[in-house]
């Protein structure tokens, strides 16, 4: 116990220095995004609780249609997230722990299709899209997240870790696969998924090119999109940009507070007792 | 009714119309209210079942959007500054010479020479952007230096100007401007000693000694007179905006649109009861025979993409017409360009912005434009790296000329696609469909294995449909030449030449160091960064540990290009935050992203800087995972401390560690976002890395075939790489 205190004693000054350095840009995006641009580009900047003022919001929220953009955000955000997430479990478990012929060979195919950047595979991706006539609709960003190769690949090196006994136990017991996912592999995953959910979350939220590129109808866009489209060509005011980032930021930052509190220990150690 | 209302949803025609975002007539103006989009309503309602659908593109990669669509074949019906040289090779636009041929003598020679290929039209001029110098007239006045009224001045009173307005204690320069790729704000200075890069048959006459006297003129402003700053090699044209209205600078080159963005500047200073910037618009130095001369970044345009239906042609012909129109003209007075319409007459005139324009006139007669040749991408970016370079005293002007010569030649020259390669390439698609079913010849699956692929079935199906024939795609597409427009129609096999010449590019060569260099030291660091911040979380409760994972995860929330102009602020030589911190402990500035011997030094430091938060969280919650009897097992054998992690703990992390590093050194390699608004490559080719390589073939080049080439090429190292990893790291561990 007294090695676990010493450990706390020397983390927490470095864990501290560590997470200012750390926050240091977001905080800089919250001030820039309460100040006008001209006080933020003096030398030093100007900056005290007088020059605060919500002007970029306002101008944000007078131009656009913001709250749509959110909404469809939100919304795509939140299924992709829980399908995605869903899914990744479900191969995650049969790539770790269920064998078959060819299983290697197909998880490596899968897995070096991360290494190829997607610049390259935009056409082909947007001409089968365009093929199937979901080029212009909500469905467009859907289907190609469906399945998360990066996801799939961190559930199975996760579910990979627990223990054969258990499943095999349920197996002797009559458990099918489908009820060895449902009701040992989700419970036992649950703070890999939860992990997963979170980063799957901030990158759907995130996504602009592929958004970009599909949609065309305005009340259709995400909010990376729309925000994209307001910017004139060389005025770039920063203001607007960092009230747009700030904005765009909350969900997640939302996020991962509710999540946070699921990605607790101990669920192990329950499970294996019973 | 019905029937009705039937017939009438038949016959309504629908324009898609796409174009960039245009500065509306007063800020903070929403879409229904802007200029163009009451246009585009006023067209509708005279023209009864004629709808306009109308998407705004973005700046940032709108391009790309209207290049994917092009080359699928589903581009819209028309686009504002959609010309590129590339589609018109495509074949993707309608000529235009016949159908408005009776308009064409209203505009300017200038304005329509740009979009002439093989005696066709191929866009309508919509208004001119051309450079000017912005003199700080507060500063001027203040120190008592008297301007041309006219805005004419020869090159012995600009430099004196210049001089006078230097002054080192304040770190403020006489004369600022950028060589950045894409940015010609610096040509007119080669253009007054007679420089031109085409001849008028569009043959290379590019360098003259004419372009060595031009750079020799850049040279000494920056080390002989000393009113440039010597990091003007790696100034983008930003970077100049912001030290003008900063005082930082006393003259700098802008397009026009910088005169009207100025001016709403000065109003909104004045309404928050700041100082205004008063400022007085010059043209350059004359040249020595004493003629007004300026360039020009582009004419702005409309083309119209293929279309079968003359009708509807002839109703896109009228809408052109509608935004032409004399009355429509005083909009673009927001844009701050210029009309090219003789008829239009001077749109500024009685206006506010009048005084500021009138000095321009003289040069409007003698306007160089940019030359939109084949492959002029390709060549600008060629000769802008070079130029910087040379401002950096890193090449020397007469080796370059020497080398660029030969290299432009070659890019102009035409490279006929022959449509031989289809079946060759159907004879390439055989050949993995035949190892495919050998395989599964070979493959006798049992009752069990076709269960877990029925089980595996929806996760293939999308994988197939939405990841792997894409890859495939492109794969064969790097053994092929293609005509771009229509869908990859017409294909000429050319075997393992993209390859070869990748890999003797050592632009390319260079690019694959550079990311080598980039993943050697952040990945590393990274991923033993984030163990041993999991590992001093570790014995913390829960609340402590939850307050420290966000600060460490959350500014990983924010898109990466927000986090990117965050980082480009504070690396600014002049008023970024390092700097000041540096100036605070006395220590010199230094020049960060300006300099090639510093810039990837810089990029690195901002991830090193950056809390991996991903791999912090993911150790967490596989550190959480390890059972608690296994623990105490090992404390019950005397493992403590230190030891406990280094003999239990750490290696019961493996499969977590091999996740990260394959996963990190995957996205190290495609590093791309941070390098595209840091540095674009620059300066030279310091930063230039393989994907942002692989981005700039296929999109501002068109060549998707040598970018899945180098994409393939990237795809074998990583290959190589996680191999390692997973060679290193022991894949599974039982317990």
């Amino acid at each position: 116990m007294n090695i676990k205190r010493a450990q706390k004693y020397i983390g927490i000054p470095i864990l501290t220095l560590l997470a200012t350095l750390s926050l240091a840009p977001l905080l800089w995006l919250i001030v820039s995004a309460v100040t006008p641009q001209t006080f933020l580009l003096q030398i030093p900047p100007s900056l005290s609780l007088k020059t605060i003022s919500f002007e970029n919001f306002q101008k944000l929220f007078e131009i656009s249609t913001i709250p749509r953009w959110f909404f469809n955000s939100l919304y795509l955000s939140l299924i992709n997230t829980f399908n995605s997430v869903m899914i990744a479990t479900y191969g995650g478990f049969i790539f770790a722990k269920i064998n078959f012929k060819g299983k290697k060979l197909l998880f490596m195919i899968i897995l070096s299709s991360l290494m190829i950047p997607f610049h390259v595979t935009l056409i082909p991706s947007f001409l089968i899209l365009k093929s199937l006539k979901l080029t212009d609709t909500h469905l467009s960003l859907i289907l190609p997240a469906l399945v998360n190769v990066f996801g799939l690949f961190l559930m199975r090196q996760a579910i990979s870790t627990f223990p054969q006994e258990i499943l095999d136990q349920a197996r002797i017991d009559g458990a099918s696969e489908m009820d060895i996912f449902l009701k040992i592999i989700i419970p036992l995953a649950k703070s890999q998924m939860f992990v997963l959910a979170i980063l799957t979350f901030v990158a759907q939220w995130n996504s602009f090119l592929w958004p970009l590129i599909v949609l065309n109808r305005s009340k259709l866009f995400t909010i990376q999109v729309g925000l994209a489209t307001l910017q004139d060509q060389f005025l770039t005011d920063y203001g607007i940009l960092m009230a747009g980032a700030f904005i765009t930021s909350l969900p997640v930052i939302l996020v991962f507070f509710l999540f946070s509190r699921y990605l607790t220990k101990g669920i192990f150690a329950g499970a294996i007792k019973s | 009714m019905p029937l009705l209302s039937w017939l009438f949803i038949l016959s309504v025609i629908e324009i898609n119309l796409w174009d960039f975002p245009r500065p509306a007539q007063k800020e903070n103006v929403p879409i229904e209210e802007h200029w163009e989009y009451k246009i585009f309503k006023k067209f509708e309602k005279e023209h009864p079942g004629v709808r306009i659908n109308f998407t705004r593109l973005s700046w940032r990669n709108g391009q790309e959007k209207l290049d994917i669509a092009v080359l699928s074949g589903h581009p819209p019906d028309i686009c504002g500054s959609g010309f590129k040289t590339a589609y018109v090779e495509a074949g993707a636009l309608e000529p235009l010479d016949t159908l408005f041929a009776s308009k064409i003598k209203d505009f300017y020679p200038y304005a329509l020479k740009p979009f002439i290929k093989n005696g066709h039209l191929y866009a309508i001029p919509w208004y001119a952007t051309i450079y000017c110098i912005l003199v700080n007239k507060t500063l001027t006045d203040s120190l008592g230096i008297s301007l041309p009224e006219d805005g004419i001045w020869d090159f012995e009173t600009f430099i004196e100007t210049a001089c006078s307005l230097t002054d080192f204690k304040k770190r403020r320069w006489g004369f600022s401007f950028t060589v950045e790729p894409n940015h010609e704000e610096a040509w007119p200075f080669f253009y007054r000693h007679g420089f031109r890069v085409f001849d008028s048959n569009n043959q290379p006459v590019f360098l003259t000694g004419a372009f060595e006297q031009g750079v020799r003129d850049l040279l000494d402003f920056i080390y002989s007179h000393k009113i440039s700053p010597e990091e003007t090699g790696g100034l983008t044209q930003h970077d100049t905006w912001v030290m003008f209205i900063n005082n930082r600078t006393g003259m700098t080159v802008q397009g026009t649109w910088a005169i009207t963005a100025l001016i709403r500047e000065n109003k909104k200073r004045m309404e928050r009861g700041e100082k205004p910037i008063y400022f007085q618009v010059m043209n350059f130095p004359t040249a020595p025979d004493g003629t007004v001369l300026t360039g020009s970044p582009g004419i702005g345009n409309w083309v119209i993409f293929k279309q079968k239906d003359k009708e509807k042609l002839k109703l896109i012909k009228e809408l052109i017409e509608e935004i032409l129109k004399r009355e429509n003209q005083k909009y673009l007075l927001h844009m701050g360009t210029i009309p090219v319409i003789r008829s239009a007459g001077d749109i500024y005139e009685g206006t506010e912005f009048e005084p500021y324009f009138k000095n321009l006139r003289p040069a409007l007669e003698n306007v160089v434009t940019r030359p939109f040749v084949k492959n002029w991408e390709q060549i600008d970016d060629l000769i802008a790296r070079n130029l910087q370079l040379i401002l950096l005293k890193k090449k020397d002007v007469t080796t370059v000329v020497a080398e660029l010569q030969g290299k432009v030649k070659q890019l102009i020259s035409e490279q006929k696609v022959q449509s031989t390669g289809k079946f060759v390439f159907l004879g390439i698609l055989a050949l993995p469909i035949f190892f495919i079913f050998w395989g599964l010849s070979r493959f006798k699956p049992s009752r069990w294995d076709l269960y877990v692929y029925l089980l595996l079935s929806p996760i293939l199906l999308v994988f197939l449909t939405f990841t792997f024939l894409p890859v495939v795609f492109s794969f064969l597409l790097s053994f092929f030449k293609y005509k771009a427009f229509g869908g990859f129609k017409e294909l000429q096999f050319v075997g393992f030449e993209h390859y070869y010449n990748t890999l003797k590019d050592p632009v390319f060569i260079k690019a694959i160091f550079n990311t080598i260099i980039y993943t050697a030291v952040t990945v590393p660091w990274s991923v033993a960064l984030a163990l041993l911040i999991a590992i001093l979380l570790y014995p913390f409760g829960e609340k402590i540990r939850s307050i420290f994972k966000a600060s460490y995860y959350l500014p990983g929330v924010v898109s990466a290009v927000v986090i990117s102009v965050i980082w480009r602020w504070m690396f600014d030589p002049s008023y970024g935050l390092l700097n000041q911190i540096l100036s605070l402990v006395h220590l010199p500035p230094q020049p960060w992203l300006t300099r090639p011997e510093t810039a990837m030094k810089s990029i690195i430091l901002t991830d090193i800087l950056t809390m991996p938060g991903t791999g912090i969280i993911i150790y967490l919650a596989a550190l959480d995972r390890i059972p608690g009897t296994i623990v105490e097992a090992a404390r019950v054998d005397g493992a403590y401390g230190i030891r406990l992690w280094e003999k239990i703990i750490i290696p019961l992390l493996a499969p977590t560690t091999l996740f990260l590093l394959v996963i990190r050194t995957i996205s190290s390699f495609q590093v791309f976002t941070k390098i595209y608004i840091l540095t674009k490559g620059g300066p030279g080719y310091a930063t230039n890395t393989v994907v942002y390589s692989i981005f700039r073939t296929a999109f501002s080049q068109l060549d998707f075939s040598t970018a899945s080439a180098q994409a393939f090429l990237l795809f074998i190292a990583i290959m190589a790489f996680s191999w390692i990893q997973f060679k290193f790291f022991k894949e599974e561990i039982e317990y």
